[in-house]
């Protein structure tokens, strides 16, 4: 009974180390995700208040422009050396492993960005509620995206081109994350009720917590048979 | 530990290590495995011999679980996938065609990872015992992609290290002997016979001359008949 809990615990913790070996990746996506928020002001010019109104949404664009390129590389490695086939052979199932790795994707991919908003807020004259809102909301709407990533990347295992059927499979999924956290965010800049957007950003997360983890496993024992 | 595990063996005193029945497996539409009969006992081992593409693999991979069979069964401990897939997988090891020594960590904390997905939490002086029966505990902090192809393959074997106290497991084993020097492979045989000994069984696939004395040989490409030359460029 205990491996149910500790081979995923172990894997999440594996997979940790292994991505501080390589902070690389995570910088690189960092300042992504910097450039793509920097070049709108640039582009629009200094209206605070325009810039004020569309914070929200580029930001989240941002954030899913900025964590595709490291979707596509989710499980490539462990297609390559093998571990995903001793990840098949493990006693624990299959979709608490994917769970495991898709948790361990949002610390990694989704919290370094999360991390550096703050910064981006300032530069697209947001304010202090606007900054906690928006990193709270991330954080949920993040955990939706690397769980949707991680379906894609399972699908796409072993496809040529994977890097732009991810981005297909992702974007449109990714959709009601955008609107919804998008809209949530947007109602406490503008005083308004964030509640009903929080609570179908929140239903989504559950939705795709228990749908993702099977789906990918899936996915995954079909690549590797 | 070994009082755990001898009450375990009990249970299966009576179970053949591993019995096939009428076992067909298909790669791509062409069956490559049909209508396998075999049993395998304590001490034992099956050898898989045969050209490249016959089927050495996908029997290996079929017998972990990983391919699913067009009909027949098998049990390893008399535990059947079916039954109880969770059990199964803690009936047997498999050492596949890659190492799964994962890329991004280094040597130690790969095993760690290796020997933890397969349900063991070994301690870091075993782990390091492990290292040292292979002679790769001076490169415990080495980064995988820094070692050789005969480290990485020695890496993936040192985990068979750590099942010592479970030798009801089934080793499935592809091409082990590849790329290891003679050291290597002396130290692999020791292992192996030391499971043997202590009642374990294993099914080693592979091709040349192979310092084994095979309870077992299976010749895939004779099983088959007609259909291999198709299969053959199936796979090519």
């Amino acid at each position: 009974m205990t491996t149910l809990l500790s081979i995923p615990m172990m894997l999440f913790v594996h997979d940790l180390r292994a991505a501080c070996r390589y902070p690389g990746d995570m910088l690189a996506s960092v300042m992504f995700f910097v450039m793509i928020t920097t070049l709108v002001p640039l582009g629009l010019g200094p209206d605070q208040a325009l810039l004020a109104q569309i914070a929200p949404a580029i930001i989240w664009i941002a954030v899913m422009l900025a964590s595709l390129p490291q979707m596509d590389r989710l499980y490539t490695r462990e297609a390559r050396d093998g571990v995903l086939e001793q990840m098949l052979v493990s006693p624990a199932p299959m979709p608490l492993l994917m769970l495991a790795k898709a948790l361990a994707a949002w610390v990694i991919i989704i919290l370094p960005l999360i991390l550096s908003a703050p910064v981006l807020a300032v530069m697209l004259g947001l304010s202090i509620n606007g900054l906690l809102a928006i990193v709270a909301f991330l954080g949920l709407g993040g955990l939706c995206l690397v769980l949707i990533g991680s379906m894609a990347a399972g699908l796409t295992l072993g496809s040529r081109r994977s890097g732009v059927f991810i981005a297909l499979i992702v974007l449109p999924l990714a959709m009601p994350v955008l609107i919804f956290g998008v809209m949530a965010t947007t109602a406490v800049l503008t005083g308004g009720d964030a509640i009903g957007h929080l609570m179908l950003l929140a239903a989504l997360t559950l939705i795709l917590l228990v749908l993702a983890p099977p789906v990918s496993a899936a996915a995954i024992r079909f690549a590797e048979e | 530990m070994m009082g755990a595990t001898q009450s375990y063996e009990l249970g299966f005193m009576t179970a053949p290590r591993l019995i096939i029945r009428d076992l067909t497996i298909s790669r791509g539409g062409y069956p490559l495995i049909t209508g396998l009969n075999a049993q395998l006992e304590q001490g034992q081992v099956m050898l898989l011999r045969g050209p490249n593409g016959c089927g050495k693999t996908t029997l290996l991979r079929g017998l972990a679980g990983l391919i699913p069979q067009d009909h027949g069964d098998f049990a390893i401990n008399g535990i059947s996938a079916a039954s109880d897939h969770a059990n199964m997988m803690r009936q047997l090891v498999l050492i596949g065609h890659r190492n799964a020594n994962a890329e991004s960590l280094d040597a130690y904390h790969a095993l760690a990872m290796t020997a933890g997905l397969a349900g063991l939490a070994p301690s870091a002086d075993h782990i390091m015992m492990a290292l040292e029966t292979f002679a790769m505990a001076g490169l415990a902090k080495r980064q995988i992609s820094h070692l050789s192809a005969g480290q990485q393959r020695r890496l993936a074997l040192a985990r068979l290290a750590l099942f010592t106290a479970e030798p009801h497991r089934l080793w499935l084993m592809d091409e082990p002997f590849n790329a290891l020097d003679d050291d290597a492979a002396s130290t692999l045989n020791h292992l192996l016979n030391h499971h043997l000994e202590s009642g374990g069984a294993a099914v080693i696939s592979g091709h040349g001359a192979m310092p084994i004395t095979a309870n077992q040989t299976l010749h895939l490409d004779q099983l088959k008949g007609q259909t291999q030359s198709g299969k053959k460029e199936d796979r090519s």
